[in-house]
């Protein structure tokens, strides 16, 4: 009976001696590993890469104006050229059409205001007035040598005289309203002649241009070496006044244009340095600046330029990335951005902290709440904590106040 | 006669479920939900009178083992203060072994000046409460820069004077014929401690051990007052805190808290009663 | 006439080797003298220096340290509290551990699972129990349930002046075994004899348990009484984990008291108090000795 219960007791004390070890083994599955540091002292570098294209900065542009028709374009697309070769043959006739058509009016005009020069404004109704003055003069010349004879006025001279006088009126009326005509006509063919002159002056300008135009030559050379960029016309095509096609000067810079976030923008300034590398090299150029950066209107994003320095690898059209970083200042706690932590509207982060248990001295995730002041992918500058070290990785997910194992 | 006989039985029988209750109950409640248990239990942590009463099933409602496999696989703790108890109890109960076998069998067999006086001594230091040593206690382990350790605890221990007690008994009741003959046959003292003294007092020997292990097993005042560091504290403390979520495990570590000296009590038990007899019996 | 005589060879062998026996006594019993010198003896005597200093030990104040403790509310409280726990509970403890170890004797068949059952709760740890005492006892618990189906009033243990009636109940789970089995040696000692010429006289049982059994026991009765005393110091610790260190006033045992002072750094009444109980220890011891001397 006794020998039971004594081996009861062995057993008893073998399964908890099996047991501790067991649930050591469970904790230390469930303890989780992990990776401290201190904060360091660091900046935060933020890095932007921009995509974009190679320019050469000077393109020249070729506008023909209307009238010409584009006979034959004897360039292409890619198409290096140099000083003084033929690039389009434009078709004058059309100007010369231009011309004589203009020619035509500009003589018609010149008729008009010529015979309007020459109107003359008569008023017939002076005759008529020396007339019934002359008549006037008689009938009273009539009368008074009557009165004389007769010592009485005639009924009929008296009359005459009446009729005399107002024939007289009347003829002046007319000649009044003859004249007031005339004075109209007058200033009506005033204005013509102004509007005619006008009219004559625009004409004659016209010609002159078309003129002008009429003398350019037949064929378009290139004025300077370069690369045919693009040609937007036709052959056949009758030109508008835009370009026709535009000719990379290849003896200017070569910039780089590229598009990138406002958000991003921030970080860069004109007189940045940057560094850009051609897609499909794999050294990059150093030491490119900066030129501008401007918003661009329509999205939110913001034109970058840089120039490049002298390369001979490089030419138009190729595409490129441009990496720019900006360093801020040190700031005094940087931590790898994988320590940092939030819940909520928290940032915080879990320091190691000892604490007394009765497995002694354990170490223990603690939490402590940060401000962070600045960061990037994979760092962070948080405000001020003590000096304990953070855990910086975990093998699992740990919460605030879990029991831990540090790594070294 | 035999009517009465039985119900003496059945009178002991009552009250000897009556005195097991409490055990029963523990081991039910090991075994009972967690959850299942702070219902039943939530009224006794609130204060005031509730309509609520607390309850205790005798056959578990939702029989579990989930509360075993809380402390059993999930507390390293629980074994941590285990093994404390055991590192305690132990290295006590060898050390009194040790040291205070030869020292009772020393008063029993042999006479010295003083001895009685000395004797009378251990007597009342046996029964003294540790309310009165535990100041002088504290005066030795302080000076001997103790405090906080196990030695703090297991050293005083050692010395306590109720096993010499015990085991005095068992080597005063050894017949004198005995030892006279072995000292004929030319054996020195210590032979006769050796091959007589220890055989023949096994009984007192083995009685000190159990009562020693019931009492250092459940030792409270002694860690609690002079133990600061958590990691050093026995099984007999981890209990205090008692609050309605825990009560599963608070139970079931008492089950396996029990457990060793239930046994060792099931095995010792001759031993335990004639240990009990030897400290009333007279001289 | 023989044991006369064994007295006297005894003697003689005592006198021819007094020397080398002491020696070797003292060797044996060296160890221990060392390690409880060092740990008890020496230390109490620092203890009763500094009940009569004050200030680390500096000032001689003689019975100043005593007196303070003898008014102190606390401690009067505390020793009223356990003065009026022992008067209650032993003498309960005694009747009811005699009376089970006389059924216990008297029964025909296996005593061994009796004994067994009343001396287990000896072997459950105090801190395992507690809980159960909460049960049983709290506001919300066992039997102030049944108090309430009876009067319609709760009773709330804990709280109260009750409380001291859980460590009652606790202590005497505890001690009864522990007791009967002492009860149960008493009782084997007294010679079959007595009784069989008592009944023989035709005394009835209740008269021979009168007559024989009490009397027999006196010895017993004083030992067991002492043991008990001695015992019923260790309730603190129910009282601690059930109360903490500040429990119900009727709880308020000496122990807590200490406990406090001990934290509270307060050695002069810690020292004084000690001394005052280990006086009064001793006082009971003495009677103890007494009656083992007496009982020969």
């Amino acid at each position: 009976m006794q020998k039971k219960y004594v081996k009861a007791l062995i057993s008893f004390f073998i399964i908890i001696f099996l047991l501790t070890i067991l649930s050591r083994g469970a904790d230390s599955v469930t303890v989780a590993a992990v990776k401290v540091q201190t904060p360091r002292r660091g900046s935060i570098n933020h890095e932007t890469v921009i995509e974009g294209n190679i320019e050469a900065s000077g393109k020249s542009k070729i506008k023909i104006q209307e009238g010409f028709k584009i006979d034959t374009i004897f360039v292409e697309r890619g198409q290096s050229v140099t000083k003084g070769d033929k690039l389009l043959y434009l078709d004058k006739e059309e100007i010369e059409k231009q011309l004589s058509k203009l020619q035509v009016e500009i003589e018609i005009l010149e008729l008009n205001k010529q015979s309007l020069e020459l109107q003359t404004y008569e008023n017939i109704y002076e005759e008529e007035i020396k007339k019934a003055q002359i008549v006037l003069d008689r009938a009273v010349n009539d009368r008074n040598m009557n009165i004389q004879i007769n010592g009485v006025e005639l009924e009929n001279d008296k009359r005459a005289v009446e009729d005399a006088e107002s024939s007289l009126n009347l003829a002046v009326k007319q000649k009044e309203k003859q004249d007031a005509k005339n004075e109209e006509l007058f200033k009506k063919n005033e204005n013509e002649n102004k509007r005619l002159e006008l009219e004559l002056q625009l004409k004659r300008n016209e010609y002159k241009n078309v003129e002008e135009l009429n003398e350019i030559g037949n064929i378009v050379y290139a004025e300077k070496d370069g690369i045919v960029d693009e040609i937007y016309v036709k052959e056949g095509e009758k030109a508008t006044g835009a370009e026709v096609m535009s000719i990379i000067d290849t003896s200017t810079d070569y910039i780089f244009i590229g598009k990138t976030d406002k958000e991003k923008a921030k970080y860069m300034k004109a007189g940045d340095s940057v560094s850009l590398k051609l897609s499909g090299k794999t050294i990059p150029v150093d030491n490119a600046e900066i030129k501008s950066i401007s918003p661009e209107p329509e999205d939110s994003t913001v034109k970058i330029t840089v120039i490049l320095p002298e390369n001979s690898n490089i030419s138009h059209g190729m595409k490129a990335t441009v990496k720019h970083i900006y360093s801020t200042d040190e700031y005094p706690r940087i931590i790898p951005i994988e320590a940092l932590r939030s819940d909520m509207s928290q940032y915080y982060v879990l320091a190691v902290v000892e604490k007394n248990t009765v497995m002694g001295k354990e170490k223990t995730a603690w939490r402590i709440n940060v401000e962070v002041a600045d960061k990037n992918d994979t760092f962070a500058a948080i405000g001020f904590i003590g000096d304990e070290e953070i855990i910086i990785k975990s093998s699992k997910l740990i919460l605030e106040g879990e029991r831990i194992r540090v790594e070294k | 006669m035999t009517f009465k006989n039985k119900i003496t039985h059945i009178i002991l029988i009552a009250l000897s479920l009556l005195f097991i209750m409490p055990l029963l109950m523990i081991f039910s409640g090991s075994f009972e939900n967690q959850s299942q248990l702070i219902e039943n239990l939530e009224p006794l942590f609130n204060s005031g009178n509730l309509e609520n009463k607390a309850k205790w099933h005798a056959i578990p409602m939702y029989p579990t083992l989930k509360s075993y496999v809380e402390i059993l696989l999930d507390s390293p703790e629980f074994f941590i203060m285990f093994w404390n108890s055991c590192k305690l109890v132990f290295p006590i109960l060898m050390g009194q072994l040790i040291i205070n076998t030869p020292g009772a069998w020393g008063f029993a067999r042999y006479d010295f000046k003083g001895k009685n006086a000395l004797f009378a001594l251990y007597i009342v230091l046996m029964l003294m409460p540790f309310q009165v040593t535990m100041v002088s206690n504290y005066i030795v382990l302080n000076y001997f820069k103790l405090l906080n350790t196990r030695m703090g605890i297991i050293l005083p221990a050692i010395f306590s004077t109720l096993s010499v007690f015990i085991m005095y008994r068992f080597f005063k009741g050894i017949p004198n014929a005995v030892i006279e003959a072995a000292r004929m046959d030319g054996a020195n003292e210590f032979q006769i401690f050796l091959r007589i003294g220890i055989p023949m007092g096994a009984p007192g020997i083995a009685s000190a051990m159990v009562l020693g292990f019931l009492e250092y097993w459940n030792m409270l005042e002694q860690p609690l007052a002079f133990l600061e560091d958590k990691a050093l504290w026995p099984l007999s403390l981890y209990m205090p805190a008692i609050r309605p979520e825990v009560t599963g495990g608070y139970l079931v570590s008492s089950v396996i808290i029990l457990i060793p000296p239930l046994l060792i009590f099931l095995i010792g038990q001759k031993y335990l009663e004639k240990g009990i007899q030897a400290s009333g019996l007279k001289e | 006439m023989k044991m006369l005589l064994k007295k006297s060879r005894k003697n003689q062998n005592y006198i021819c080797r007094n020397n080398k026996k002491s020696l070797t006594g003292w060797l044996f019993i060296l160890p221990s003298l060392a390690g409880v010198s060092i740990f008890y003896l020496i230390p109490f005597a620092d203890v009763v220096k500094r009940s009569v200093t004050e200030g680390m030990g500096s000032e001689f104040v003689g019975l100043r340290n005593y007196t303070t403790v003898l008014e102190n509310e606390a401690f009067l409280l505390a020793a009223k509290n356990t003065v009026k726990f022992m008067l209650i509970c032993i003498p309960l403890l005694l009747v009811f551990s005699l009376l089970c170890g006389v059924m216990i004797k008297s029964i025909r068949g296996r005593a061994d699972i009796y004994k067994t059952a009343f001396l287990v709760p000896l072997a459950v740890p105090v801190a395992s129990i507690v809980l159960i005492w909460k049960f049983l006892f709290h506001e919300n618990g066992f039997f102030s349930m049944l108090a309430v189906n009876i009067s319609g009033n709760s009773i709330d243990f804990m709280n109260t002046d009750l409380a001291v009636y859980v460590l009652i109940v606790s202590y005497l789970w505890k001690n009864t075994g522990y007791d009967m089995i002492l009860w149960i040696a008493g009782l084997s000692n007294i010679p079959a004899g007595l009784y069989e010429a008592a009944s023989i006289d035709g005394a009835g049982r209740i008269k021979q348990f009168f007559y024989i059994t009490l009397p027999n026991l006196k010895g017993m009765l004083f030992i067991i009484f002492i043991l008990s005393v001695i015992n019923s110091f260790k309730v603190f610790r129910e009282a601690y984990l059930i109360g903490g260190n500040y429990p119900h006033t009727s709880m308020y045992m000496l122990q807590h008291l200490f406990n406090n002072w001990f934290v509270a750094l307060d050695i002069e009444k810690l020292c004084a108090g000690a001394v005052i109980m280990s006086i009064v220890t001793s006082v009971l011891i003495i009677f103890f000795k007494n009656s083992i001397e007496g009982g020969r």
